[in-house]
């Protein structure tokens, strides 16, 4: 993520009370483990999948949730910090 | 006429009753102070209704004893059902609530709003509540000038109950006084006709005062000095539930049918509940000897009666209407069908939905959201594919071969007829709304408003690419009808994606999308230099070609944005939380690069 998005996430989540900082949290952690279910019914996709087309869509979308996630810890790391 | 002589006249009747009697004078002022800390009250739980209100309502009404408490509880610590009927037809207007769980909650504050009498007739004539009421007021005052919007709004309510109880106050004095002067006993009347004649004097205060509280602190108050008879007391305190639909009715003027439906029911509610309680007076004031005498209440404490009285008529009204609730529903939405409106009408943006900042966020939410059905049918049309093909499950492929001619569409004229007027009336209503929300709730009908610029935008890049699409995808040059083919394939895969997106609330899914936006630019893959060299198209397809790639590549842009912001539903700090998740496009770069090498 760029600097000054998570920049507005953070300064946001710093001017917001101590039980709205636990929401935004929380928040981003019910997005993550949505994400990872997605994630691991597409590897078993991949896995049961024999054709090459279909398994390079797969691994694309594999990549894209992996970036999301990947940005979604970084910054629930960040505002656990400011925490 | 009679509205516009009715003002004058209640103003005149008023002022001649001063000139005559002073005692008259500080019962009125007594009730006029009453209505204005009723009306601080209100807006001090206003303060309150940025979020919490709106979630736990949003929570708590799925199920019928869940909307029942939700009535009870609320009416009785806010002291108004006015409010919350207020509030329900509000949340009912967005779409937030269904209509039976309206009804529950409803009934539910016909329930709470019985505690007001137990407060006035245990509380409020027992102790010198005018001596509570001071301190209040000056706490109140100070604290409404704070700059913190909670501050703000625990001022109004505890100046609101300063007034309440000041208001109590002078209309007690004001009974004593008249008491020496005027019997207004003399003029009971027994039996039948004194209870229809008390009634209809019930519904007449409360809707003239449009508070059931001020006209059963009026009865309390005159019943605790004499000035009526017990039972016609109990008549206009009957009256007075019925008088008391008149907000809900009022309210529901600005809403939409779904308000209007909610007022039916309160009024059916209250209606048949207050013939229930005529009907068995004598044998309800018997529940209620008993009751008091189990209770310790004493025999000729007619005020504490009267305060039980109110609890067990509206209990047999709940007891007796639950059953027919679901057939209610039914009645009301066959007795008021919904109108049949022009697509380009909006059809969640109301008056009562405004004041609410909650419910204005949802209207708003799910009118875009109307406004993009608009605009779906006019951009499918505009790349000459059908909605059902978009919706199905149908081979994409397929479906483009499948094409053989344009479908003929006027996308201006489309636009005007479903889009623009639309459009504006959601602009306007969202400058409406935003006055009074918080910062962040304003951000976020800003995101919502741009997400209605998107839809519009996007329309205007399918008008452009409309014509070329129509000449090329028929042309007999394969090479760009291929490539046009292509453009069609992506956007129809947009358009589908898109949909998936909304039905499945994920809006992360979009960036699969903007990736597939990121490899299908025509103009940077190095297709069109490929088609140039190999003289396989003229310098004219290209141009247009390298256009229209642009526009396609703009108009999933705008759609990808727009669902982004639209079709992630929740509280404010989920959509957030979900849309900072989202991939900007150095992001998609990077995973296009790291999946080439």
């Amino acid at each position: 993520m760029k600097s000054p998005k998570l920049l507005k996430i953070v300064k946001r989540f710093l001017s917001a009370d101590e039980e709205k900082q636990h929401k935004h949290i929380e928040c981003f952690t019910d997005v993550l483990k949505k994400l990872k279910k997605k994630e691991r019914i597409l590897k078993k996709k991949l896995e049961n999948e024999s054709n090459n087309k279909n398994r390079q869509q797969i691994k694309k979308d594999l990549a894209i949730i992996y970036a999301q996630r990947t940005k979604g810890i970084r910054t629930v790391k960040i505002l656990k910090k400011k925490c | 006429m009679i509205r516009k002589i009715f003002l004058p006249t209640i103003l005149l009747v008023l002022a001649y009753g001063f000139w005559i009697s002073p005692d008259f004078k500080e019962i009125s002022a007594g009730v006029a102070v009453f209505l204005f800390g009723m009306l601080f009250l209100e807006e001090g739980f206003k303060a309150f209704t940025g979020g919490l209100l709106e979630r736990i309502l949003a929570k708590t009404t799925d199920k019928l004893w869940k909307s029942l408490s939700f009535g009870v509880i609320s009416t009785t610590l806010m002291q108004s059902s006015s409010l919350v009927s207020v509030i329900t037809i509000s949340f009912l207007s967005a779409g937030l609530i269904s209509l039976a769980a309206g009804i529950g909650i409803i009934f539910g504050a016909n329930l709470g709003t019985t505690t007001g009498a137990w407060l006035i007739a245990g509380f409020g004539l027992k102790v010198k509540i005018s001596a509570y009421a001071m301190p209040m007021l000056v706490f109140g005052i100070i604290l409404v000038f704070q700059k913190s919007i909670h501050l703000k709004g625990i001022g109004y309510i505890l100046a609101g109950l300063g007034f309440l109880f000041l208001g109590i106050h002078h209309m007690k004095e004001g009974f004593e006084a008249f008491r020496t002067t005027i019997d207004l006993k003399a003029f009971s009347v027994s039996g039948y006709p004194g209870l229809f004649l008390f009634a209809f004097l019930g519904v007449a205060a409360t809707v003239i005062m449009q508070s059931s509280h001020a006209t059963l602190v009026i009865i309390i108050t005159a019943l605790s000095v004499g000035q009526i008879t017990y039972e016609n007391g109990l008549a206009l305190a009957i009256g007075a539930n019925i008088g008391t639909t008149i907000t809900a009715i009022l309210g529901s003027m600005s809403s939409n049918v779904q308000g209007k439906r909610l007022a039916g029911a309160h009024l059916i509610f209250n209606m048949a509940t207050a013939l229930i309680a005529i009907a068995l007076i004598y044998q309800i004031m018997d529940v209620v000897d008993a009751f008091s005498n189990m209770v310790g209440i004493a025999a000729d404490d007619y005020t504490l009666k009267l305060a039980v009285f109110h609890t067990i008529f509206n209990t047999i009204g709940i007891i007796v209407m639950i059953p027919f609730i679901n057939h209610l529903v039914n009645f009301l939405t066959r007795f008021m069908p919904e109108k049949v409106v022009s697509v380009a009408t909006p059809k969640y943006l109301s008056e009562a939905s405004e004041m609410i900042p909650d419910s204005a966020i949802e209207s708003v939410r799910k009118e875009i959201l109307h406004l993009y059905d608009n605009a779906f049918a006019i951009i499918a049309h505009g790349l000459n594919l059908h909605r059902h093909d978009i919706i199905s499950e149908r081979d994409t492929n397929e479906i483009i071969i499948d094409t053989k001619s344009p479908i003929p569409i006027n996308i201006d004229e489309q636009y005007e007829l479903n889009v623009k007027g639309l459009y504006s009336d959601i602009v306007a209503f969202i400058s409406r709304a935003q006055i009074q929300m918080t910062a962040e709730q304003g951000n976020e009908l800003f995101e919502l408003r741009t997400a209605g610029r998107d839809i519009v935008e996007a329309i205007k890049d399918t008008k452009h690419l409309h014509k070329n699409l129509s000449t090329y995808m028929i042309s007999d040059n394969p090479h760009i009808r291929d490539e046009y083919n292509k453009i069609r394939l992506h956007l129809l895969l947009v358009l589908r994606g898109l949909e998936e997106a909304k039905e499945g609330d994920d809006i992360l899914s979009l960036d699969n999308l903007k990736f597939d936006m990121e490899l299908n630019d025509t103009t940077t893959n190095g297709t069109l230099e490929e088609l140039i060299h190999s003289d396989k198209i003229t310098a004219e397809m290209a141009t247009s070609l390298m256009n229209d790639a642009s526009y396609a590549y703009n108009l999933t842009d705008k759609l990808v944005q727009m669902g982004e912001i639209l079709f992630v539903a929740g509280d404010l700090e989920m959509r957030e939380a979900e849309r900072s998740l989202a991939l900007d496009k150095d992001e998609m770069k990077e995973i296009l690069e790291s999946q080439e090498s």
